[in-house]
């Protein structure tokens, strides 16, 4: 059991990573793109292609964090300037193109087949056994991950993308460039999905289009919805929570075949729980504000 | 002889096949402040848009002599351009701190201040702005620096709104919609005396305002808009 909390850890701090692109883009710049599971993609199929051509893990895991941020960057300078709606639904639509990609484009991507037999070599010289050595790499990811968000939030580069994502038409008022802005905190936040998403591809060893589907991003929607939008450490709570409360029913004492019928509500009536008590207790200041507007 | 700070010629403005702004003229130098009135519809915002970039027309508009017309609303801010709008102003999900910080520090998103704003252990927010502190505490605003600016009354969210633009360090031409508009008394008279600063400093204004008791001694000249056309009053 021990072994399988083990290997169930790296996920959770996985999405957590991705939940920080997350947290930027929905709670910073006020954008839910639904584009971060198809990232998260691409930098698992970027890293498994680079090894494939026989680039080093190490290497391939740095570039294929960088494909990701350009691309990032790409779809944050295109969407800039539609309006917010239906840029969201841009990022959607591009989700769906890139899963579809990954399925169908087979001569690289192996379609159905996906590509298996990655992580071999990786992080040999880590004095641990297999689990062991992916919770320190997960963790160490996270916390690089969780420094860097640290640095953007209390720097002026977190105000500058609050003002962008509050009015774009104020803040450039006061000289800032919207398009970048955009291409910055998508590159950013898709660059942490790609990154996030080679080391996940490493982990596993094996990798298929239905690991990166919309279902991946909305998964990170939620996490970064019932965190409350703006909190890096929530979205890591509730990473670990959405990523480990299905595989901890598993070893409820009761009749398996039970436990799978119900597992999906356990864990949606948890969420529907976080979701309300966050929203209670945010409640008395949405109130006050509610209260100035209309006075 | 006084600089030439904003000059617009022949400006004209297409919202669909509707013609709002005709081919208006205009010029201002430093130290002077033009007011600018006409009824609801005249096109007064939509001139003021048109200046920033924030809407597309014809004919030419320098600023401090460089033709900007083809430059985004950014670059034109960045150049110098300061503008109030008829509403808002502020973000209010930012903090009174953070909105002075925005208007007087260099955006990030330049490559040459990017690390600089990195720095979390770099300049208060509010460091750049002469007399800021002055100014909060004068306008009641000084013990909610560290509250969103959401959260104050409508009066001293545009008050807050006029300070964050009279802050810039460089602009030269302000653009003003309505600065008095649900301001009180107190308040109107520190916008005055930011406004008289600002002309001592050699910028020129061009204010949208019906109520122009409080600017009458410092208006250079009056225009109105009247069908988009320019008219002297």
């Amino acid at each position: 059991m021990v072994d399988y909390v083990l290997s169930v850890i790296p996920i959770a701090f996985f999405f957590a990573i991705v939940s920080f692109g997350g947290v930027l883009l929905w709670g910073l710049y006020r954008f839910p793109a639904m584009s971060l599971g198809a990232f998260f993609g691409v930098g698992a199929y970027a890293a498994a292609l680079l090894i494939g051509f026989g680039i080093e893990h190490i290497i391939a895991l740095v570039l294929a964090t960088v494909v990701a941020a350009v691309a990032g960057w790409l779809l944050g300078a295109t969407v800039q300037g539609v309006a917010r709606d239906a840029a969201v639904v841009c990022t959607f639509a591009l989700q769906v193109c890139l899963g579809s990609l990954f399925l169908n484009w087979t001569a690289v991507t192996g379609g159905s087949m996906g590509i298996g037999g990655l992580s071999h070599e990786f992080l040999s010289f880590l004095p641990f056994r297999f689990e062991g050595k992916w919770v320190v790499t997960s963790v160490a990811a996270v916390v690089f991950a969780q420094a860097t968000y640290i640095v953007l939030q209390r720097s002026r580069f977190s105000i500058t993308v609050s003002a962008s994502g509050e009015s774009e038409h104020l803040s450039s008022g006061f000289g800032i460039p919207p398009r970048m802005v955009s291409g910055t905190v998508f590159a950013v936040s898709h660059g942490w999905a790609g990154f996030s998403g080679a080391l996940f591809a490493l982990y596993v060893g094996y990798i298929h289009p239905s690991n990166f589907g919309v279902s991946e991003s909305i998964f990170v929607l939620a996490i970064v919805a019932a965190a409350g939008t703006r909190s890096y450490l929530y979205a890591l709570a509730l990473s670990i929570l959405m990523v480990g409360l299905p595989e901890a029913v598993r070893f409820l004492d009761a009749d398996i075949l039970f436990i799978e019928k119900v597992r999906a509500c356990i864990v949606g009536s948890v969420l529907l729980a976080v979701v309300w008590i966050a929203s209670a207790s945010s409640g008395g200041e949405d109130m006050e504000d509610s209260e100035r507007d209309s006075a | 002889m006084r600089q030439k700070m904003l000059e617009i010629c022949d400006l004209s403005v297409f919202l669909g096949l509707r013609q709002v702004v005709r081919r208006v003229s205009l010029r201002l130098d430093g130290g002077q402040l033009v007011s600018m009135i006409g009824e609801n519809g005249s096109g007064k915002s939509t001139l003021l848009d048109a200046i920033c970039g924030f809407i597309p027309c014809t004919g030419q508009i320098l600023l401090t002599g460089s033709d900007v017309r083809a430059e985004p609303s950014h670059c034109r801010f960045a150049a110098g351009l300061s503008r109030l709008f008829q509403r808002g102003g502020v973000f209010r999900t930012l903090t009174v701190a953070q909105n002075l910080s925005i208007a007087t520090t260099p955006s990030p998103f330049r490559l040459r201040d990017a690390l600089l704003c990195l720095n979390p252990l770099g300049p208060k927010l509010w460091d750049g702005i002469p007399n800021a502190v002055d100014y909060l505490r004068r306008s009641g605003i000084l013990d909610r620096i560290h509250a969103p600016a959401g959260r104050l009354s409508h009066g001293q969210q545009r008050f807050l709104a006029s300070l964050c633009l009279f802050s810039r360090v460089h602009s030269k031409v302000y653009l003003l919609d309505e600065p008095f508009a649900g301001l009180g008394d107190d308040l109107q008279a520190l916008v005055v005396e930011m406004i008289e600063q600002a002309l001592a400093a050699g910028s020129a204004l061009l204010v949208v305002e019906h109520e122009l008791c409080r600017l009458r001694s410092l208006v250079t000249w009056r225009v109105g808009l009247e069908g988009g056309r320019l008219r002297a009053v």
